[in-house]
């Protein structure tokens, strides 16, 4: 059996709806409720419904062999997981931005406001940049404009929020999109089952 | 004596010693600590290991062992033989990724030091699939092989921020964003497309023989296949304890050379025995001897505890 972590809501019915197509859907999905386990013992396959950002950490702990989630998610976990397929939706960059015409002081220790406080600090670790991080649940573009932070780094997907609290893109330093990950182990030992449902979901998404 | 009223783990550790010793590896007794300095200038082996740091009473920095080769070879470089086989059973103590929390992990493993003479591979991976034999549960040894990439000069002029990154996506087998960092980097047609077959290059050693005809243009990743194949051949495999080649297998090049491997085992969620050639190390300990080398391997015992666990 084949145990596959997907996230619950847009994102997921997204990815829910290409699995049907490649042959992975069952028919009591849209009548799930409010389960979180779906077994189709038929297909052999089982199915997590989890939040988005523990997909990564379901996945690399082994409780699910395959998991779909956003680059973003994947890079801030840390998890150790292969990365087999690029699924080209959920299109969008991790970005540094700030109040437009912000002049950044070298001599002065950077602030920084975000939610991925793992992959700001491996951005401004890898420039030898000084930087202080001030950990947000939300509303990341409030705390240049307020003066809590000199920047940000968020999610971009088209830059109208940033634009409305007059804030610009310093630098777009990661493409994210849904990516498939798969558990270490289990791709030694479930190999065929997993490359066969990866060459399904390449021909559908190039049927696209 | 009753073996039975052992845990399975304790049983484990007694066959595991029992293999090594028969094969002519005598047991090392470590120290839990080191000078911190051995293991600072091999930071980079260490992966970026936090370490766990004290002074004693004459002020000298120590830290608790991250890992035990560099203690082996520290040893090794004062010992007359000319081979020196050791095995050990050690805790070391790393920082946890998941928790960010210091944690000691027990370790079963062997290292092999040459001084003169560096090929030794068969004896070690045997020994290696030997200890995978005796899990409770079906297992796969993958082998690949570093020296394509070592003899690829355009990895090589890349600095090492950009090696690191592209070991990094090789070993995820993260095709679109190699394919996206291989582009912005101007890599020149052929080191592109050797780079991406690589990622295809995984499956069973009869599968990996089928792909060889496809490899002559690529002489080195040709060469390493035909080895991996040829070592694979030397190996006792069954259905339940099987071979994979796979070259998104890699690791620093600043260290290791030539083969590495992984085992791992059904129902433990990460490789449970890991190892390799890693001759360039041996050599920064013994720089007189230009043509010793080493291979080991070790196994972790905590991430076979879903297997090995139990009390009795």
């Amino acid at each position: 059996m084949i145990t596959i972590a997907l996230p619950k809501g847009r994102l997921g019915d997204k990815i829910y709806h290409l699995l049907d197509q490649a042959g992975y859907g069952f028919s009591a999905m849209d009548d799930v409720g409010r389960k979180l386990v779906i077994d189709d013992q038929e297909k052999q396959i089982r199915y997590l419904l989890v939040k988005p950002v523990d997909v990564a950490v379901y996945v690399e702990r082994g409780v699910a062999d395959i998991g779909v989630c956003g680059k973003d998610i994947i890079e801030e976990s840390g998890a150790d997981v292969f990365e087999l397929l690029d699924l080209g939706f959920g299109k969008c960059s991790m970005a540094v931005a700030a109040p437009e015409g912000f002049q950044e002081n070298p001599r002065k220790r950077l602030r920084v406001a975000t939610k991925f406080e793992n992959i700001a600090r491996a951005y401004y670790s890898k420039r030898g940049r000084d930087a202080e991080f001030i950990h947000l649940n939300g509303s990341i573009e409030l705390a240049p404009v307020l003066g809590l932070t000199d920047v940000i780094v968020d999610i971009v997907e088209t830059g109208t929020t940033l634009r409305e609290n007059h804030l610009t893109v310093i630098d777009r330093f990661m493409d994210i999109s849904a990516r498939l990950i798969v558990n270490r182990s289990s791709y030694r030992f479930k190999e065929k089952e997993i490359s066969t449902l990866v060459d399904r979901l390449k021909e559908e998404l190039s049927l696209d | 004596m009753d073996l039975s009223l052992l845990s399975r783990q304790e049983r484990l550790e007694i066959e595991l010693s029992l293999l090594f010793t028969e094969n002519g590896f005598s047991r090392i007794k470590l120290s839990q600590f080191d000078e911190y300095e051995l293991f600072h200038q091999h930071r980079a082996f260490l992966s970026g290991e936090q370490m766990l740091t004290f002074t004693d009473p004459r002020g000298k920095l120590y830290a608790l062992r991250p890992d035990v080769t560099l203690s082996v070879l520290k040893q090794a470089a004062y010992q007359p033989e000319e081979c020196i086989k050791v095995y050990y059973k050690e805790d070391v103590f790393r920082m946890s990724a998941e928790t960010h929390s210091y944690e000691a992990g027990r370790q079963i493993g062997i290292e092999r030091i040459e001084k003169q003479n560096p090929s030794q591979e068969e004896s070690v991976l045997l020994l290696a699939q030997q200890a995978l034999m005796l899990l409770p549960v079906d297992t796969v040894l993958v082998l690949s092989h570093m020296d394509f990439l070592d003899r690829n000069e355009w990895f090589h002029s890349l600095r090492e921020q950009d090696q690191i990154d592209v070991l990094h996506l090789i070993s995820r087998k993260n095709r679109s964003d190699l394919e996206k960092f291989l582009t912005k980097k101007a890599c020149p047609s052929e080191n592109y497309e050797e780079l991406l077959m690589v990622l295809d290059l995984v499956g069973s050693p009869d599968s990996i023989e089928e792909k060889l005809e496809s490899l002559i243009s690529y002489p080195d990743l040709f060469s390493a296949c035909l080895e991996l194949v040829a070592l694979s051949r030397m190996l006792p495999a069954d259905d339940h304890h099987r071979i994979m080649i796979d070259f998104s297998l890699v690791n620093s090049l600043n260290y290791y050379n030539g083969l590495i491997f992984q085992g791992f085992a059904e129902g433990c969620r990460d490789y449970v025995l890991s190892g390799g050639r890693y001759d360039r190390l041996a050599r920064q300990f013994m720089p007189d001897k230009e043509s010793c080398g080493a291979i080991g391997f070790a196994l972790s015992l905590d991430v076979l505890e879903p297997i090995v666990g139990d009390t009795l």
